[in-house]
């Protein structure tokens, strides 16, 4: 037998697909050259160890989403597309407080939109729809006037308690949205903090698109 | 389609990630047939068909961005780059069964395109393996890591992948293929346009190289 038909046949043990035919020429030719049982378990454990790390490696595709329904993505530039799959690594890597320290605070005489306000009078006929209805309409229509991005797929779970009867569970979440504001006379400001490790809004200069691209350091 | 009604009713999302954690379980292995239909749909403009052939082949996806990318780039950003071209493009495709070569074809050339401009941003500087392949493009150095005698479970397993990386493209990717997610032959050689009995052959010769190449850097020591 040569090396070939021995790499075939440890590869089928791998894959548990090894027939009664397959082991008996593996017997045969392990009772020949012994080795083969070392390289049998060698292939066992390697196997096991390249499959963990590549699921490792690659459990972030369940994170990206080919949305478009509803939600513009289709026309998502790839930077916007970097920008939220950048912001949702930072918030799995160091919580909320990582996410905010890259985030860019927009503060000082802009004219950035505050929740609550600008928001328009709340229309009483508002109550016939649902939550999700209004929420949906929102992202829509935010998307189709520019002022949204696009929502964040993910959803990052804060609490969850087990129903007393047993039968489900509450689900805290949080889900969030990028948005677009035009700033006049903006000032931008980065979190930082001082010497003693108090927090402190620190000056920064606007970057452009490029920057957002570059792999090692984000910045939205 | 109840997994896309799920995704768009409040907590949806949540529950189901939830429901994954807790039950442990992979992500099942897709049936060729479920996918061909999902493609099919996606390919005649449906929206959510290609957000669900999207679900059913990303991970797959992703691990042919591991064999194909460069070691900066991280395989999220081009995945998000594979997304965005299947939405845009996946009309072109002529039938459904060319779906997954298109696709992996895709992935391919965004990791190529992240090598390229990668280089550009670098001036060129490159560090060569000496085994024909060209360092700056690879996913993982084997000298990034600790010594293999001081590593975890996981940290052999991150070395093991690194080694991984300096096989050949035809035996690298066939080997990630197998490991992400259980392919079957037959499926990996619909995905690589390859008949079964290739793949067969280069998954195992692929297995003996890395066998000899963890045995050469004491990773597999012998008892």
């Amino acid at each position: 037998m040569n090396e070939a038909e021995h790499d075939i046949l440890i590869s089928r043990v791998v894959d548990g697909a090894a027939s009664r035919e397959d082991w008996a020429a593996l017997e045969r030719a392990g009772a020949k050259e012994p080795a083969l049982w070392r390289d049998v378990a060698m292939s066992l454990r390697d196997h096991a160890r390249l499959g963990q790390a590549v699921a490792a490696a690659t459990a972030c595709a369940e994170r990206v989403h080919a949305t478009g329904a509803g939600h513009g993505h289709e026309s998502m530039p790839f930077s916007h597309a970097v920008v939220m799959s950048r912001t949702r690594r930072a918030a799995a890597w160091g919580g909320w407080a990582a996410a905010a320290a890259i985030a860019l605070a927009m503060m000082g005489r802009g004219t950035l939109p505050a929740g609550g306000e600008g928001d328009g009078p709340m229309v009483a006929g508002l109550s016939q729809f649902t939550p999700g209805q209004l929420w949906s309409a929102y992202v829509q229509n935010g998307v189709a006037e520019g002022s949204v991005i696009a929502e964040v797929p993910d959803r990052e779970v804060v609490d969850v308690e087990q129903l007393p009867d047993g039968g489900g569970l509450i689900v805290i979440y949080k889900r969030a949205v990028i948005e677009r504001a035009r700033v006049e006379n903006p000032q931008l400001m980065r979190m930082s903090v001082d010497e003693l490790g108090r927090p402190v809004p620190v000056p920064v200069a606007p970057t452009r698109d490029e920057s957002v691209r570059t792999p090692s350091k984000p910045t939205i | 389609m109840d997994t896309e009604q799920s995704r768009r009713e409040p907590g949806g999302m949540a529950q189901a990630a939830l429901t994954a954690v807790a039950s442990g379980a992979p992500q099942g292995v897709p049936d060729r047939d479920e996918i061909e239909l999902w493609a099919t749909r996606a390919m005649s403009g449906e929206r959510g068909a290609v957000e669900e052939v999207w679900r059913l082949n990303r991970r797959w996806v992703a691990a042919i961005l591991l064999a194909h990318k460069p070691r900066w780039a991280e395989v999220e950003d081009l995945l998000q780059e594979v997304a965005i071209s299947l939405v845009r493009k996946v009309h072109e495709v002529r039938e459904a069964k060319a779906f997954r070569p298109w696709l992996r074809t895709v992935a391919v050339n965004v990791a190529l395109a992240a090598a390229r401009s990668g280089k550009r941003r670098a001036g060129e500087s490159r560090l060569n393996t000496g085994e024909g392949h060209d360092d700056a493009v690879m996913g993982h150095r084997r000298e990034d890591l600790p010594p293999p005698e001081i590593l975890s479970d996981s940290e052999q397993g991150s070395r093991l992948m690194a080694l991984a990386m300096e096989l050949p493209d035809g035996y690298r990717e066939p080997l990630l293929l197998k490991a992400v997610q259980g392919l079957s032959y037959r499926e990996i050689g619909e995905i690589l346009d390859l008949p079964e009995t290739t793949i067969e052959t280069r998954v195992a010769r692929g297995r003996r190289m890395l066998r000899d190449l963890a045995h050469k850097n004491e990773l597999t020591a012998t008892p």
